[in-house]
């Protein structure tokens, strides 16, 4: 059994229709964009006391998302897992879109994008004790490698891929936990503060990609009419259920730490307040709970079923356990002076949802659907075995 | 007459650098493919400049109604 | 050389917010709506904040005036990717309008709430000073707190009067203050050099109990309080 790649033909009418919604939601998240920088940031959600919204969030998220998948496919090179070769050329042009997602996100919520250039001279007009001037380098140096990784791996030269795989499992692991010192080294703001931040965004990473991989695969073969190894999916399932359970340790370790004293106040308001039921409901029973129970439970832990309902669940969760660190770490109150601050200055931020933020949000989404569909029509990264007569069914 | 003028201005603007983004990036695609990228993987190239173009198009958009200058009294 | 810094004694302070309205009038600071104020999307370069301790009918109020601090230990410094806040060697932590790029980092990392994003045009109609766009020809930080939208701003001790106060030759801390300083109706705020053993701000410190806001957090506040 030889595997080789192929392209998917993509002349279905559901490929057309799918093309053409993305390509409209896109256009209207860039005119979003433009509405917001026209108007100013008032248009988006944010204010000052919640600095970073939705657009910053879904960044965040995406370069999670994006570390965790291109770590989980250079398993197949560096550990020597066969079983997952299958899925690494998608894994890695999934991260790459990723990426891109990401760096479109952060550059729409900068008050002024076309200056960003600076962040890229380095120690000359950059600041590199800023963790996030360094994520910067970080970004485009995975951008690049990821791009290289892909370019062997298209050119079948398995010494140089393996090379690029371990360079960008580190690299990816590097840049994964310097988004977590983004907010890991602010003292200012307490919920935020916590050495544990890379590392916990590191976990994040990795079960998210996974899980975000394992749906992408189970897609586009069903899509594809083609056939998918259930042993691959029920592996991809195991292995899941360990980096949730590493998550989980990372997370509650850090709220508990926050329990105790000085910063016990932020996280029992995080914790009861008005996020609480986004933090117990969707953080901690999507990502963590169920995910659990589907994947541990006698009945349902051989079935691919619960491989994938509990990938769904733990993409869902993770997202808001984003959510859950930027939006409710920003806005609770600085404690400025001890005793209760009158007025809106001891008030928590409220974050509302502006139609322009969750077009801007949408249309990031939207631009890498684009960008992973086209690849998936015009690139080689679908999985096919040769001998097994196994051929793309015509659409 | 004198409201147009800055409309009218920016639309000009906005033709020329996305001629000049245009050279640039057909530029890019005639050198990749001269340095000898295989030639099945030219669309997907193609399409990529093309979203790129469309992104960098609204940022100048953008960019220009907001900065470009306005005529004073 | 100079390291400027602000006693403020919060005896003679009343809560008038005197400060902060002079504050906005001097440096082009638009008022902002009540909608915005509701949304704290307001702009405040000095904010004066009110702490209650204890149960009524046995309550203390304290009023706290807080502009930018100027930390010598400054974490929006030390997070800023595009070098656009730095010390100046006079100690003042400068906001070069120029180089922002609006990433908001700063916001987040202030520990005192001193900054906020502009979102406005200076041109609008909010703002107070149509006559002071910024000077776009000039290099480096304009020389009054001029500024583009999409940048993050804060106070600046006045640092156009302190400039051209040097060049005339006049006594900083004495003749030439920052707006908040001069025109407290209490006479509650005090501006001067801190290395300076003879000067005004020297004098309160070494002579009264004073405290700083967020001590532990290791910034290094040079905005003082005299206690009651």
């Amino acid at each position: 059994m030889h595997l080789t790649f192929t392209p998917i033909e993509g002349k279905s009418r559901n490929f057309s229709t799918l093309e053409a919604t993305l390509m409209a939601l896109s256009l209207v998240g860039l005119m979003s964009f433009v509405i917001s920088y026209v108007k100013g940031h008032e248009t988006l959600g944010t204010s000052n006391v919640i600095p970073w919204g939705m657009p910053i969030v879904i960044t965040i998220y995406l370069i999670g998302l994006s570390a965790g998948s291109l770590i989980l496919s250079s398993l197949t090179y560096v550990f020597k897992k066969e079983e997952y070769r299958p899925i690494s050329r998608i894994a890695v042009f999934l991260a790459i879109v990723l990426i891109f997602g990401a760096m479109v996100g952060i550059a729409l919520d900068l008050g002024r994008p076309e200056k960003s250039w600076r962040l890229f001279i380095f120690f000359a007009l950059n600041n590199m004790r800023s963790m996030f001037a360094i994520n910067g380098i970080l970004y485009g140096g995975y951008f690049v490698i990821s791009l290289v990784y892909l370019g062997f791996m298209f050119a079948d030269k398995p010494k140089s891929t393996k090379i690029m795989a371990v360079i960008a499992i580190g690299w990816a692991a590097l840049v994964h936990m310097g988004t977590g010192a983004i907010f890991g080294f602010i003292a200012a703001r307490p919920i935020f503060y916590s050495p544990l931040r890379p590392l916990e965004f590191l976990a994040a990473a990795m079960a998210s990609g996974l899980a975000l991989l394992t749906i992408l695969l189970v897609l586009i073969f069903k899509l594809a009419k083609r056939d998918l190894n259930r042993d691959i999916i029920l592996s991809l399932g195991k292995l899941l259920l360990a980096l949730i359970i590493l998550l989980f340790i990372f997370v509650f370790v850090d709220k508990l730490t926050h329990l105790y004293s000085p910063h016990r106040e932020p996280m029992i308001w995080l914790l009861t307040g008005p996020f609480s039921s986004i933090f117990w409901g969707l953080q901690v029973g999507c990502a963590y709970v169920l995910p659990t129970i589907l994947l541990v439970h006698p009945r349902y832990n051989k079935t691919t079923k619960a491989v994938i309902g509990a990938a769904i669940l733990v993409v869902i969760g993770i997202f808001a356990e984003r959510f859950v660190l930027v939006i409710p770490g920003a806005a609770y109150p600085l404690p400025f002076y001890p005793g209760k601050i009158e007025g809106i200055w001891g008030q928590p931020g409220s974050f509302p949802f502006t139609p322009v933020e969750i077009f801007m949000s949408l249309g990031i989404f939207a631009l890498m659907g684009l960008f992973l569909i086209l690849g998936l029509k015009h690139l080689e990264l679908l999985p096919a075995y040769e001998s097994s007569g196994q051929k793309p069914a015509s659409q | 007459m004198e409201t147009l003028f800055r409309p009218i201005a920016i639309l000009v603007e906005l033709a020329i650098l996305m001629g000049i983004i245009y050279s640039l990036f057909a530029g890019v695609k005639l050198a990749i493919s001269d340095l000898g990228l295989k030639e099945k993987y030219h669309p997907f190239v193609k399409w990529v400049l093309l979203i790129m173009g469309c992104l960098v198009l609204a940022f100048f958009a953008a960019h220009l109604i907001t900065f470009y200058p306005r005529v004073h009294r | 050389m100079a390291r400027w810094g602000m006693v403020i004694d919060l005896d003679k302070c009343t809560g008038c917010q005197a400060c902060t309205i002079v504050c906005k009038v001097e440096n082009n600071v638009p008022h902002g709506s009540p909608e915005e104020q509701k949304w704290r999307r307001e702009i405040y370069w000095n904010k004066v904040i009110a702490v209650t301790n204890g149960k009524y009918p046995r309550v203390n109020t304290q009023l706290i005036p807080m502009p930018c601090m100027h930390c010598d230990d400054a974490p929006c410094v030390t997070v800023c990717p595009a070098k656009a806040t730095y010390r100046r060697e006079d100690g003042i932590i400068m906001q070069d309008f120029r180089k922002c790029i609006g990433c908001k980092y700063c916001i987040v990392a202030c520990p005192y709430g001193a900054r906020s994003f502009n979102s406005k045009e200076q041109e609008e109609k909010e703002y107070h000073r149509h006559d002071l766009p910024p000077d776009r020809l000039a290099w480096g930080p304009w020389p009054f707190p001029s500024r583009t939208h999409g940048v993050v701003e804060k106070c600046t001790f006045c640092f156009h009067r302190i400039d051209q106060g040097i060049k005339e030759g006049k006594k900083i801390g004495e003749e030439v203050v920052p707006a908040c300083v001069e025109d407290c109706p209490a006479h509650a705020r005090f501006f001067g050099d801190l290395d300076d053993t003879e000067s005004e701000v020297s004098r309160l410190l070494s002579s009264r109990g004073w405290s700083r806001l967020r001590e532990g957090l290791g910034t290094k506040p040079k905005v003082y309080y005299l206690s009651k």
